[in-house]
């Protein structure tokens, strides 16, 4: 059923009754996704985020294990928690488009339990773009659409004030079956006419992104001479791939004594130079110009390589963030005309 | 001199090989940001770019460029040439400190000194822009010392003032002409700089909460820390090659284990090490930090750290009367000791 949402304040307390909801916020330092908490939701202007929800799957710090010493040597405590069932409102189609990444990764082949819990107790509701929503917007470039459906439960498009709301996947329609949304006055079936509204919204947000090329179809160059100019200003930090929603590295560290301790997960970026250490004190990676390379090479080839989608879905934030303007479309139309040249 | 004879100056220097390489600025990749130029190519020059965009401290570059020769020294190949590198006032204040502390020698720099009037938050720009703007096509974006326009049917439309996108985080500017340089673009601007007395007066404000409240204050601000490193990483004062809060960690659980790396800090995100993380840098910064902002500009969180290093900015100079970076042959403060120096600490 395609459903309407007059009452958005209504819905969403609804929803935040039986569901820890996370909702889009304005900030002072920019858009940020945040726990509902106090019920204000305001919609206009609602950019793409700072940081992506990604962090709500895949926390930048998680603990794995404590441990402590008992009478028959170390004992273990796992520490995967209790989640408790969350929906995160108003992802753009690229964030949701970011979790099926992320599913591939920890979901795939050894299932990750710690993502595994997040991931079945998340319920996306995707917010179709009413066209580029940021400053730097290219999903269209990498294959996505601004009103794409992948990864959503379900998927909403603002219609006349209201949400018209799609049904995506079975778990997206059985929200409204939860006992405080069942009989709920703040939705009703939509109108043919919402419906269609709908389409035309999200039909001509496809129109206005037309992409100018096909960033799939690009061939990286091992030794172009790219990778060493726009390295050269790189300043190592972690930002492109922190607020990255598919950039999924992480790095394990324990500590404390021999009679108690912990070992917890963080997010780690190919871009620092401990990343790639080795234990021996060899570094594969020495410098800027490989390490680079490394990030774009993982999300333009090897992922693609091995899942058949790009680990890249144009949100632009590693462009709108990066203080030094390192473009990652700027690098891949180096390859891009080679290639046009040589055909 | 004028930009352009600037620009000719520089290449010509290139091509006899006078000068090993150009450090400035050039256009982004969209309207609002600007990208350093970094260039041996005579051809290039002419991209250089002295616009209120362009607002990253190069210094970084330098340091990196001279520690790079120093590697080379034994290669009879090599040779000593300086590079042009463009600044302007507080990005000469962070020179003075890597001359001070023998990071870099003077006669490997030929500085082209940027007098400075304020420079543009692109960030704040792009967002105004993004928000404003009827058309998003980035072609029609201009920028100048009036505001943001929009370009419509050849017609320049006001998006913002200038002040609106101005980066307000200069305000405190003590030096806005470059200190000292080889060359000039353009005049010296005549402002008067603000006075040394009254140039803390954002930290002042401050100081008027309670030390709970201004703790509380921080505690927010670095739970929203993501560790990224970019404040350290853009920051010309932060010279280390290898940062001790930055290496990865492993701690032996065994105490009698003969390899024991060093730990100095937890990658987790929690507010007790994201604390420990910026309060180790600010300490560090003590008497070096020149308030160019990069560190602020940087931060993707909007986490106000140009208050936290102003803060010690402000006691050295009350302690000591020293400002980071206004003479180059100064002796850098935390090094110098000097029997006049307040010592009333002690006393309690």
């Amino acid at each position: 059923m395609t459903r309407y949402i007059e009452n958005l304040k209504q819905f969403l307390n609804e929803v935040a009754e039986g569901y820890r909801l996370l909702v889009p916020r304005e900030r002072t330092e920019g858009w940020f996704f945040e726990p509902y908490g106090d019920g204000q939701v305001q919609l206009e202007g609602y950019p793409n985020t700072v940081s992506s929800p990604k962090e709500y799957l895949f926390p930048q710090t998680e603990t794995l294990y404590q441990y402590h010493g008992g009478e028959a040597g170390l004992e273990y405590e796992n520490r995967i928690p209790e989640q408790t069932r969350q929906v995160i409102f108003g992802a753009r189609p690229c964030d949701c488009a970011a979790v099926t990444r992320l599913d591939k990764v920890f979901l795939e082949d050894d299932k990750d339990p710690y993502y595994a819990l997040r991931r079945e107790n998340t319920l996306m509701i995707g917010l179709v773009c009413p066209g580029a929503v940021g400053p730097n917007c290219f999903c269209t470039e990498v294959g996505l659409s601004p009103a794409g459906s992948e990864g959503m439960d379900l998927r909403a498009t603002e219609v006349g004030g209201g949400l018209v709301i799609e049904e995506i996947s079975d778990q997206g329609a059985a929200l409204f079956d939860s006992s405080s949304l069942k009989n709920s006055k703040s939705w009703r079936e939509a109108s043919e006419e919402e419906a269609a509204e709908a389409r035309r919204v999200q039909e001509k947000a496809i129109r206005d992104m037309a992409p100018a090329r096909n960033l799939a179809e690009v061939e990286l160059e091992f030794d172009a001479p790219v990778w060493a100019r726009e390295a050269e200003y790189c300043i190592g930090c972690g930002i492109c791939s922190f607020l990255c929603p598919t950039c999924h590295c992480f790095t394990i560290e324990h500590s404390g004594s021999k009679k108690k301790g912990k070992a917890i997960r963080t997010w780690d970026t190919c871009q620092f130079q401990d990343y790639s250490l080795e234990a021996s004190g060899f570094n594969p990676r020495p410098d800027r110009v490989q390490r680079l390379k490394q990030r774009l090479y993982h999300k333009f080839k090897y992922f693609n390589d091995r899942y058949g989608m790009l680990l890249c879905i144009g949100c632009g934030r590693c462009v709108s963030s990066c203080p030094v303007n390192i473009d990652i479309r700027k690098i891949l139309a180096a390859f891009e005309r080679k290639k046009s040249v040589a055909s | 001199m004028q930009p352009d004879e600037i620009k000719k100056l520089l290449a010509e220097k290139l091509s006899k090989g006078e000068l090993r390489a150009v450090i400035g600025y050039r256009r982004g990749t969209n309207p609002f940001f600007r990208r350093p130029l970094i260039t041996s190519a005579p051809e290039e020059v002419e991209e250089l770019d002295f616009s209120p965009l362009g607002v990253e401290n190069l210094c970084n570059y330098i340091t990196i460029e001279v520690r790079k020769r120093r590697n080379r020294r034994h290669d009879p190949e090599e040779q000593y040439k300086p590079t042009a590198l463009v600044v302007r006032g507080c990005h000469s204040r962070a020179l003075n400190v890597l001359l001070q502390e023998k990071l870099i020698p003077r006669e490997e720099l030929f500085v082209v000194g940027l007098p400075c009037r304020g420079v543009v938050d692109p960030r704040k720009a792009q967002a105004l822009w993004h928000s404003r703007a009827e058309n998003r096509d980035q072609r029609n974006v201009v920028i100048d010392e009036q505001g943001l326009f929009e370009l419509k049917n050849g017609e320049r439309v006001q998006l913002a003032k200038y002040e609106e996108i101005s980066d307000q985080r200069h305000d405190h500017c003590r030096t806005p002409n470059p200190l000292s340089y080889d060359v000039m673009v353009g005049e010296p601007v005549a402002d008067e700089p603000v006075e040394a007395e009254k140039q803390f007066s954002d930290v002042e404000q401050f100081l008027q909460k309670t030390p709970e409240e201004r703790w509380s204050f921080w505690s927010e601000q670095f739970s929203r820390c993501i560790r990224c490193y970019a404040c350290k990483n853009i920051c010309p004062a932060c010279s280390c090659q290898e940062c001790s809060l930055a290496k990865d960690t492993e701690q032996p659980v065994d105490a009698d284990a003969k390899v024991r790396k060093t730990f100095w800090l937890s990658k987790e995100t929690d507010t007790a090490d994201n604390a420990s993380y910026h309060i180790n840098r600010a300490l560090h910064l003590a008497g070096r930090c020149v308030s160019c902002g990069e560190c602020e500009r940087a931060c993707p969180m909007g986490i106000p750290l140009l208050l936290l290093y102003r803060s010690l900015a402000k006691q050295v100079f009350d302690d000591y009367h020293y400002e980071a970076g206004m003479d180059p042959e100064a002796k850098p403060i935390m090094t110098r000791f000097n029997a006049e120096d307040r010592e009333d600490f002690m006393e309690e």
